[in-house]
């Protein structure tokens, strides 16, 4: 009896000490200084440092003297020493700052205050120091690289030592991949995805995304070296040119091909052969399929071979602009073929999707497309499509 | 090494001695948070290096950055502005200025700067378009995106501003003040706004030393009388006492563009009883006042602001 009356005391002492801290945790957060002098009131004698530092924050009038008092508590409270070490320098008193910011990364060996010192010495234009306070804080954690990637980009524009200066792991490689992607340096982009594809680990989507961008932007040569690193190699002037499989890929990245999702039409891809059903309700004219393909600037023949059969009307291919005969109504698989003669002054074209430019390279674009004529009826039924090569001529 | 590097390898020493290396081109000063901000779209902790244009947007916990010039500024909890060397571009939430020499705050169109270096003002976003400004320590003078002066705000004042309430009428100003008389010319100077204006047009030389809203346009063309910032071509007016001084006396609600008049009407979204429009923006005082200026959201009735 006494036993079990010794135990609920001291649960209730638990609880009472519990609902005592959270309160006081509570009137801190508050964020005000009346709620952080509550706090303390409600700890007692032996305030807890971090409480202080808040102090520090409600009241910044005195946010030296809170500063000062918490690390009297507890010195090695990083958080604090770092503050007090930024304000040393706004207050123009760098060697003091330095040595502040020093200690608090000899006691605190996690990332936050080498990362602190990567600031500082930036700040006070001393790169090599920069340089040694950004390679330990991506030591202790890579995994949020692009702050440091910011400031390392300022003070060196050739990628590859920049990454030899950090020492950098593979993640932080990548980082700096979608870092320079997101700055809108595509160029700069493509250089440092040649130095993660060095790299053991490979990430296979970020690259083709990079592919994808490059395309966009019309840097065939590029988005074709990055293909070619990662896929079955096409080659602009023997071929292959479409990416294998032809119908079989669905993410629409790179040279691959998306997915038909136009309202009325459904798809379905399987490998080498594609079928496409019409329900009568799609718009009067769209792109079914669109093939970017490489060409050298010099090609101007092609042709392109497929199989096909079909009960829809209106279907036709497209390439470089130029359109083919439609694709006739064909119950049996039928073998067809389309030379496409591209004009001499349409080579350097860049009006729309007809070509991108790059290098001696060119995309062109193979689109299969649908076209109602005014005063026929909607497409309704199948169209299926198999073993489509595209040869340059 | 000859005698004329001699002096230049000392002046060198001496710099590095006194920590006067140059600092990075780059950076304008430094951001610090409790917790993480987003600086430049990625999450950091603690401090950050702020360069020209940085964006800085906050968490849970305000930030407080401290820029090279000597300027302070502060963004609340739940804030983003991008950060200049010589303004502060606030683009949502709250943000603090303190010792702004020569550094301004622009909100939805406008410009907050201060008429002298020993100034704080809190600027605020309300709203979709609102915009308040509290002026702690010193004056600040509030212009439009033209560049027009609407507002003069003495230490003490806090007003809110609608830049939008006058975009589709820009024109005219309405401004309530006492009429005064200077070497022939009538002066107004607005008790919302304290902006000093010139007005012209009949009658009122009959009205020197009385309390008047006046409605009207701006000329352009004209200069105004020294002291005053624009000239008013007064359209009409209403005498709204005949004495000036001892006070405001009760304002006459005012509306803009067609709302709803009556005391205490929301025009513009700005909740006050006396709304003036001048240089295409609605003003008025803020309610509450400076108190109201102080307080934020999340924080428990704390009086106490961020200000230095």
């Amino acid at each position: 009896m006494v036993r079990l009356a010794a135990i609920c005391v001291l649960l209730l002492w638990g609880a009472a000490a519990a609902l005592r801290l959270g309160w006081a945790e509570f009137d801190a957060r508050k964020g005000s200084v009346t709620g952080v002098e509550q706090a303390l009131g409600l700890l007692g004698s032996s305030p807890d440092a971090s409480y202080l530092e808040i102090l520090a924050d409600a009241d910044p009038g005195s946010e030296e003297v809170w500063i000062g008092r918490a690390l009297e508590e507890n010195p090695r409270l990083t958080s604090a020493r770092m503050r007090l070490g930024l304000l040393e320098e706004q207050q123009g008193d760098p060697n003091s700052a330095e040595r502040t910011l020093l200690t608090a990364a000899r006691y605190d060996h996690q990332y936050l205050p080498a990362w602190t010192l990567a600031n500082y010495y930036f700040r006070r234009g001393n790169p090599e120091g920069f340089w040694q306070w950004s390679r330990i804080a991506l030591r202790r954690s890579d995994e949020n690289a692009r702050p440091i990637l910011r400031l390392a980009s300022l003070l060196e524009s050739d990628e590859e030592a920049l990454l030899n200066r950090l020492q950098a792991s593979d993640l932080v490689t990548y980082t700096y991949l979608d870092f320079q992607i997101g700055s809108g340096r595509l160029d700069s982009a493509q250089r440092v995805a040649r130095l993660a594809l060095r790299q053991t680990r490979i990430r296979r989507n970020q690259l083709l995304d990079l592919c994808s961008r490059q395309l966009r932007a019309g840097n065939a040569s590029w988005a074709l070296e990055l293909w070619n690193a990662l896929n079955a190699p096409l080659d602009p002037e023997r071929g292959p040119v479409l990416a294998e499989p032809v119908f079989g890929a669905t993410d629409g990245q790179g040279f691959r091909v998306p997915v038909v999702t136009n309202k009325g039409i459904s798809a379905e891809l399987r490998g080498a052969e594609a079928n496409l059903t019409f329900d009568g309700s799609q718009a009067d004219s769209l792109t079914l399929l669109d093939y970017p393909i490489p060409a050298p600037n010099h090609r101007i023949r092609y042709r392109v071979e497929y199989q096909y059969r079909t009960s829809a009307t209106g279907v036709r291919w497209s390439l470089a602009g130029q359109q083919g005969p439609e694709i006739l109504p064909a119950s049996d698989w039928r073998t067809a073929e389309w030379v496409v003669a591209e004009p001499a002054s349409r080579r350097f074209s860049t009006n729309g999707a007809a070509a991108r430019t790059s290098n001696g390279l060119r995309i062109l674009s193979l689109e299969l497309r649908y076209h109602r004529e005014p005063g026929t009826t909607p497409a309704r039924g199948e169209l299926a499509i198999r073993d489509l090569h595209v040869k340059v001529l | 090494m000859n005698l004329k590097t001699i002096p230049s390898v000392l002046a060198a020493g001496l710099a590095l001695e006194l920590g006067l290396v140059t600092a990075a081109p780059f950076s304008i000063g430094v951001a610090v948070t409790r917790g993480s901000f987003r600086v430049d779209e990625a999450t950091v902790s603690a401090n950050a290096t702020l360069l020209e244009g940085t964006s800085v947007e906050t968490g849970e916990a305000p930030a407080s950055l401290l820029l090279t010039s000597g300027t302070h500024l502060a963004l609340e909890a739940q804030s983003k502005g991008r950060i200049f060397g010589d303004h502060l571009l606030l683009e949502k939430g709250s943000g603090e200025i303190e010792r702004p020499v020569g550094y301004r705050v622009e909100a939805r169109g406008l410009t907050i700067r201060p008429q002298n270096g020993i100034a704080s003002a809190r600027v605020t976003l309300l709203g979709a378009h609102q915009v308040r400004v509290a002026a702690f320590a010193g004056s600040f003078r509030v212009t439009n995106a033209n560049g027009m002066a609407i507002a003069d705000l003495p230490p003490g004042a806090a007003l809110e501003f609608d830049p939008q309430a006058g975009a589709e009428a820009p024109e005219p100003w309405r401004l309530t003040g006492c009429v005064m008389a200077s070497a022939g010319h009538f002066l107004l100077t607005d008790e919302t706004t304290n902006l000093t204006v010139e007005i012209s047009g009949a009658g009122l030389d009959k009205e020197t030393g009385n309390r008047l809203e006046v409605t009207g346009t701006r000329d352009a063309a004209a200069t105004p009388v020294s002291g005053a910032s624009q000239l008013i071509r007064v359209s009409h007016f209403k005498r709204l006492s005949n004495k000036c001084g001892g006070g405001k006396k009760a304002p006459a609600a005012a509306a803009a563009g067609g709302a709803a008049a009556g005391v205490g009407a929301t025009v513009a979204g700005i909740s006050t009883t006396t709304v003036v429009i001048v240089g295409g923006v609605a003003a008025g005082a803020a309610v509450g006042g400076l108190a109201a200026a102080k307080e934020l959201p999340g924080q428990g009735g704390s009086t106490n602001s961020t200000s230095r």
